[in-house]
């Protein structure tokens, strides 16, 4: 019996949905058992991350004097337009779960959407903290961006199209061929733009609450209980579909190209597997080198850009 | 850099119709190689933003003139915690902002959306010169600059403005604006939301004129009203009301898993200031939270500032300390101001020239006469 596409599309969404939602925080616990053992730590066990959700989103939770309504709901619009993106992106099959609902350039608006309402709910409590991690959250995302959104223009161009489900497919069907210089220039911008975007070193460090180089973390500075809760989950589940689009877009080897049980198993472990390879990668940059001063942080996202800007032109100018 | 609120609405008119000139740009382009079909969508980009830029810019600048009014405010830097007196102004202006700045579900995401893929047709068209294929590649990289520093000056503009604490007596003292500005308001943010979902339909509505310009054959990249199947001629789809709902529908999930017991039982605490009683001075102004963006970019925002301590009398401790800081405006001094000056000189030049004596004029003409009668020899 073949499934109708209405219920195709509902039981991918919903696996797909399950399984991100699920492994969001284990991702995060692997990259800090890494982090923690090669720095010669034990470091806290896998289930860490789901146990501080838990323990937050059953706190008390405590509100500022000066902070209103928008610090009160931003939480789950960041988690919502989260949420929406990570159905729009293919991971175990080569379509997205949500087959014609929006392409590369949606992602990346429902990232800019939960970053605008998340900057704006920190500098609702009228703290330094806030305003501060605020202002560089999106001082870098602006310096980021181009290299983001050029990097995935050049797998469209290559496409044709700015479907992460076409480009994936496309990717697929190319096989090893995919890998050429271009492609590689335009892939190695992204992983720069996956650093700035999640938050590790050398932007941010994850881990830190020294004030005066928080980040991420300064924004949230004045969330507690479920609003800390949502946050905190909705960071890692940005990491996971950042990931998937990384994967989607320049590393779709293994997607299953067709709906059947065995080839989405297969697509999903080694989506699943790519993603613990992106998360091994941060932890090693975490682990290996320093958080770079902020002022030198255009040089190192101008970099993003620029090869992404090169691998377009091999592309455009050397047919 | 702008932090008169009027100032800073008026300089997003030039991002815009710069946006606007993008999609036209490239509706030229790809008309003049043939590519009618990705030309009548460039040009549909940029007629569905003007629309939407005429709908958000108005309902920005009531916005201002709101807060203007309410506290004869225009600087940025003297405001802060209107949200709590002027609670509706602050959900109009943040849509507004929020559209402004090309976020989905709302209308700027959508033709912006459009824009982008009329710079990806220009990049992707084989007959295009490669030169200009690639130039229209690195519009795709500075548009998306473009959208993402909008981000960090409407969240400046808005959440200076309407959160936090309040750092004048004027800003403290505002009350909420009259009741029609209110509903103006409301209808245009409204209007936002509503153009944002309705995408599908508009675009199609704005083909038919994009229509008239230049051929146009079946579309090869679609706003839907909701999910489409991607034809095979298809390039990319935005279901924008599909999107718009699963958004509206998982942020209300998460709301009431939140709220829904947790709601009756907050407990209200000081911000955290490293255990000092918070004060408004505390906050980050807009001066200090654009001051990344200007350090990013110090070769073309080149700033002067001043800093003047007095002490009390026979000590170290400082009595008063002063700032004052300016930005110099690269394009003014070097381009604008040259031009200014160099026409007026040769307006002195061209002044002479009228001596008011009539002989004078005779001879002009004379000269004239002889000068063409050389050159028609």
């Amino acid at each position: 019996m073949i499934p109708s596409a209405a219920v195709t599309t509902v039981l991918l969404a919903a696996l797909q949905l399950i399984v991100f939602v699920l492994f969001a925080p284990f991702l995060t616990a692997t990259i800090r058992l890494t982090k923690a053992r090669l720095q010669s730590r034990r470091g806290p066990g896998l289930l860490q991350p789901y146990r501080d959700l838990a323990k937050w989103w059953g706190k008390l939770p405590l509100e500022s004097n000066a902070s209103g309504p928008v610090a009160r709901y931003a939480p789950p619009v960041v988690l919502g337009a989260i949420l929406t993106a990570a159905l729009l992106v293919p991971e175990a099959t080569s379509r997205a779960p949500l087959l014609g609902w929006g392409d590369l350039l949606v992602v990346v608006g429902l990232f800019a959407t939960a970053r605008f309402v998340l900057a704006l709910s920190a500098l609702d409590a009228g703290g330094a903290f806030g305003g501060m991690g605020s202002s560089r959250d999106v001082a870098i995302s602006a310096l980021a961006e181009p290299g983001l959104v050029l990097a995935l223009a050049g797998a469209a161009l290559a496409a044709g199209s700015s479907d992460l489900g076409i480009i994936s497919a496309f990717g697929i069907k190319q096989g090893i061929g995919l890998l050429g210089p271009a492609h590689l220039l335009a892939a190695a911008a992204f992983a720069i733009v996956i650093v700035a975007e999640t938050g590790h070193h050398p932007v941010d460090n994850p881990d830190t609450h020294l004030e005066l180089t928080m980040i991420h973390e300064g924004m949230l500075i004045e969330a507690s209980g479920r609003s800390l809760a949502t946050l905190v989950f909705a960071s890692e589940l940005k990491l996971v579909v950042l990931a998937a689009v990384f994967s989607a877009a320049f590393f779709p080897f293994g997607g299953a190209t067709e709906i059947a049980p065995g080839p989405i198993a297969l697509g999903l472990l080694l989506g699943l597997g790519k993603m613990l390879i992106v998360g091994q990668g941060l932890a090693l940059l975490d682990a290996s080198i320093a958080k770079a001063r902020i002022m030198t942080l255009p040089d190192l996202l101008g970099l993003a850009s620029l090869l992404a800007i090169a691998g377009l032109g091999i592309q455009v100018l050397l047919p | 850099m702008q932090h008169d609120i009027k100032r800073l609405l008026a300089f997003h008119s030039i991002e815009n119709i710069g946006i606007i000139l993008i999609g036209l740009g490239s509706a030229l382009l790809l008309q003049a190689h043939g590519a009618t079909e990705l030309a009548a969508l460039a040009l549909t980009a940029a007629l569905f933003h003007s629309i939407n830029h005429a709908v958000f810019k108005s309902l920005l600048f009531l916005g201002a003139g709101a807060v203007v009014r309410a506290t004869g405010l225009h600087d940025l830097n003297h405001l802060g915690g209107l949200g709590r007196k002027m609670p509706a102004t602050m959900l109009a202006f943040g849509v507004g902002a929020a559209a402004i700045s090309g976020l989905p579900p709302l209308n700027g995401f959508a033709s912006e959306w459009l824009t982008f893929q009329g710079l990806f047709g220009a990049a992707g068209t084989a007959g295009i010169e490669p030169l200009a294929r690639f130039a229209a590649a690195l519009a795709i990289g500075g548009l998306a600059l473009t959208t993402a520093l909008a981000v960090a000056c409407f969240v400046k503009a808005t959440g200076v403005t309407f959160l936090g604490l309040p750092r004048t007596a004027a800003a403290s003292n505002a009350s909420e604006t009259t009741r029609p500005a209110v509903v103006a308001m409301s209808l245009l943010a409204v209007t936002c939301l509503g153009l944002g979902l309705a995408a599908g339909p508009v675009s199609s509505a704005l083909r038919a004129v994009a229509r008239v310009a230049f051929h146009d054959g079946p579309p090869l990249v679609t706003v839907a009203a909701v999910s489409a199947e991607p034809q095979s001629s298809n390039v990319a789809i935005y279901a924008a009301l599909s999107v718009g709902l699963l958004l509206a529908a998982a942020i209300g999930i998460i709301a009431i898993a939140s709220w829904a017991r947790a709601r009756a039982r907050v407990r209200r605490v000081d911000t955290w200031t490293c255990g000092i009683a918070p004060k408004p001075a505390f906050q980050y102004t807009a001066t200090s939270y654009a001051k990344p963006i200007r350090l990013f970019f110090r070769r073309i925002l080149v700033a002067e500032r001043e800093v003047s301590v007095e002490y009390h009398p026979g000590t170290s401790f400082p009595s008063s300390v002063r700032y004052r800081s300016e930005i110099t405006l690269l394009f003014e001094e070097r381009v604008l101001k040259p031009a200014h000056r160099l026409s007026l000189r040769a307006a002195n030049v061209a002044r002479k020239l009228q001596g008011g004596a009539i002989q004078l004029y005779i001879a002009y003409m004379v000269l004239a006469v002889l000068v063409l009668l050389w050159w028609a020899r």
